[in-house]
């Protein structure tokens, strides 16, 4: 509804403009134009994990019981694990529907560095996953009566932890494509306990009030470093399929 | 060893000569240790689990960096037997790391009165066997088998980038929770009666795993190559 | 000779979880080594059938 002509000429051209000369960064903002269309297009895809999210962070006070000391104790854990759940939820979509209907066989044919293509794909699904779980961090530090002076320290810290997750997540993507959504979550889940470390203990840290840069660094440097190492990988995972 | 014929007949003449030593120094490692060592004036015979967890440990850590090492060959040079010793190594790093964390375990009980304690090398010897089960979890998943191969020779790098993290973020955890004031082995302190038949153990246990991750690879060798004439030529008479 | 068998099997008093590692790691190990015999054998077979 939101689309007329324009938009769907959006969605046709730029494998026609691949040919022209254009800099790697037009290529970056045509994917992630076309990207950010479809995804808008179907509300499930960013509203899911959003909700996800905050059942899951509602079910444990019900399990736990609605004691402030203990759920406020609790409450970095309970919204790093669900953080982490609801961006494992989306990891499956970043490539099957465009290995599905064909669009990444053009990109691989037509995009020089397949790298681009990887990069937009890892932020395309930070911006669906990542960044709605961000926002409803807040209210879930609410609801589970996290202190607001561990708010901003929480949300840096899921800010870098679902960076790094939503990387991950496109490399489990990449080799688990066309197979079954659990299996790239196994693969993913025991690489990303450091992050789920450090990020709780930021804020753990926090409510401590304790000095938690050092946590946020380390993070920095996790992600700093798997940007390039973790999209050449699934790169090279992506081209498992087309030998 | 390029060859996968030359592999087989070189590899059938030196196994039985590893399988012998691996039995050699097993047997004399653990008999020492668990026989005629001296016993630990604090802990009593219980460390004697020692000489069974500690090279098991070595073995399911130094198992993955031989894993993530293949891995790299097999993604940068596509060299295709090393990606079948990447599979072939990957159960037996798995046995190796369950076996470490069994022993750990039942080290626990009576030195610590609990089953699990979660100590810093117990929880990281844990994380390491989900990485292991991720690793085999993806082998299973791809009928392919070169296909298979490079995707979990991908996986291993990224496992050998994120296991120092581990260990660090693992030990940082720890010490925020709780005070390590559990030490299993404190090896600075080990007399050297103590310490011999421990390196007898870790040789012998190297041995045995080249024993098993060459008769596992002669299985993959055979496997794949099984249309071709020389494994046609060994088999059938 | 049975005091010497109790000495060795018990040690100080937790010396069945010594042998109980003992035994775990054997059984582990020749678990994954006759894995290996029993599918070398299937290989054969199926070699010779084809």
């Amino acid at each position: 509804m939101l689309l007329q002509g324009t938009d769907l000429q959006i969605l046709t051209q730029p494998l026609l403009r691949f040919d022209m000369k254009s800099s790697v960064l037009d290529w970056l903002g045509i994917i992630l134009k076309r990207d950010l269309i479809i995804a808008f297009r179907r509300s499930s895809t960013y509203i899911t994990p959003l909700v996800f999210f905050l059942i899951v962070i509602t079910f444990f006070p019900l399990a736990l019981g609605p004691q402030e000391s203990l759920l406020s104790s609790l409450a970095p854990g309970v919204i790093w694990i669900a953080a982490l759940l609801a961006s494992l939820l989306a990891v499956e979509s970043i490539f099957s529907e465009d290995f599905r209907d064909g669009s990444l066989d053009d990109f691989f044919i037509s995009l020089e560095p397949s790298f681009i293509l990887v990069f937009a794909k890892v932020m395309i699904h930070w911006l669906i996953t990542g960044l709605p779980i961000l926002i409803a961090s807040s209210l879930a530090a609410i609801i589970l009566y996290l202190p607001l002076e561990s708010f901003v320290p929480m949300i840096l810290s899921l800010l870098l932890g679902t960076s790094f997750m939503s990387l991950l997540g496109a490399l489990g993507a990449a080799l688990s494509l066309g197979k079954s959504a659990i299996l790239s979550a196994i693969i993913v889940l025991p690489f990303s306990i450091p992050t789920l470390l450090m990020g709780t203990s930021v804020v753990t840290f926090s409510l401590n009030n304790q000095d938690y840069s050092g946590f946020l660094m380390m993070m920095g440097a996790m992600l700093a470093i798997g940007i390039p190492l973790l999209c050449l990988l699934t790169v090279e995972a992506l081209l498992l399929n087309y030998d | 060893m390029g060859s996968p014929p030359l592999f087989y007949r070189w590899s059938s003449k030196i196994m039985p000569w590893l399988g012998i030593l691996a039995i050699i120094f097993l047997s004399i490692g653990l008999f020492w240790g668990l026989l005629i060592a001296p016993t630990d004036y604090k802990q009593g015979d219980v460390y004697r689990i020692l000489y069974v967890h500690v090279p098991s440990a070595i073995l399911g850590q130094s198992i993955f960096m031989f894993m993530a090492a293949c891995g790299l060959i097999n993604v940068v040079w596509r060299a295709k037997i090393s990606g079948m010793m990447l599979k072939s190594a990957a159960p037996i790093g798995m046995s190796f790391t369950l076996i470490a964390l069994v022993t750990g375990s039942v080290w626990g009980k009576p030195t610590w009165g609990t089953w699990w304690v979660w100590d810093a090398r117990l929880t990281s010897t844990l994380i390491l066997f989900f990485i292991y089960a991720a690793l085999i979890g993806l082998y299973s998943s791809i009928d392919d088998k070169t296909k298979a191969d490079r995707a979990v020779s991908i996986l291993s790098i990224v496992g050998l980038a994120i296991i120092p993290v581990i260990k660090k973020s693992v030990d940082w955890w720890q010490t925020l929770h709780q005070p390590s004031t559990f030490t299993l082995t404190s090896s600075p302190s080990m007399s050297p009666d103590m310490y011999q038949p421990l390196l007898l153990c870790v040789i012998g246990f190297y041995l045995i795993f080249a024993f098993t991750l060459t008769l596992n690879l002669r299985n993959e060798v055979i496997d794949r190559e099984r249309s071709k004439n020389w494994v046609k030529q060994i088999f059938v008479n | 000779m049975l005091e010497n068998f109790n000495n060795l099997l018990y040690m100080d008093g937790n010396g069945l979880f010594v042998w109980f590692c003992m035994a775990f790691f054997v059984l582990v190990v020749s678990l994954n080594i006759l894995y290996a015999i029993k599918k070398k054998r299937q290989l054969i077979k199926l070699i010779r059938s084809l």
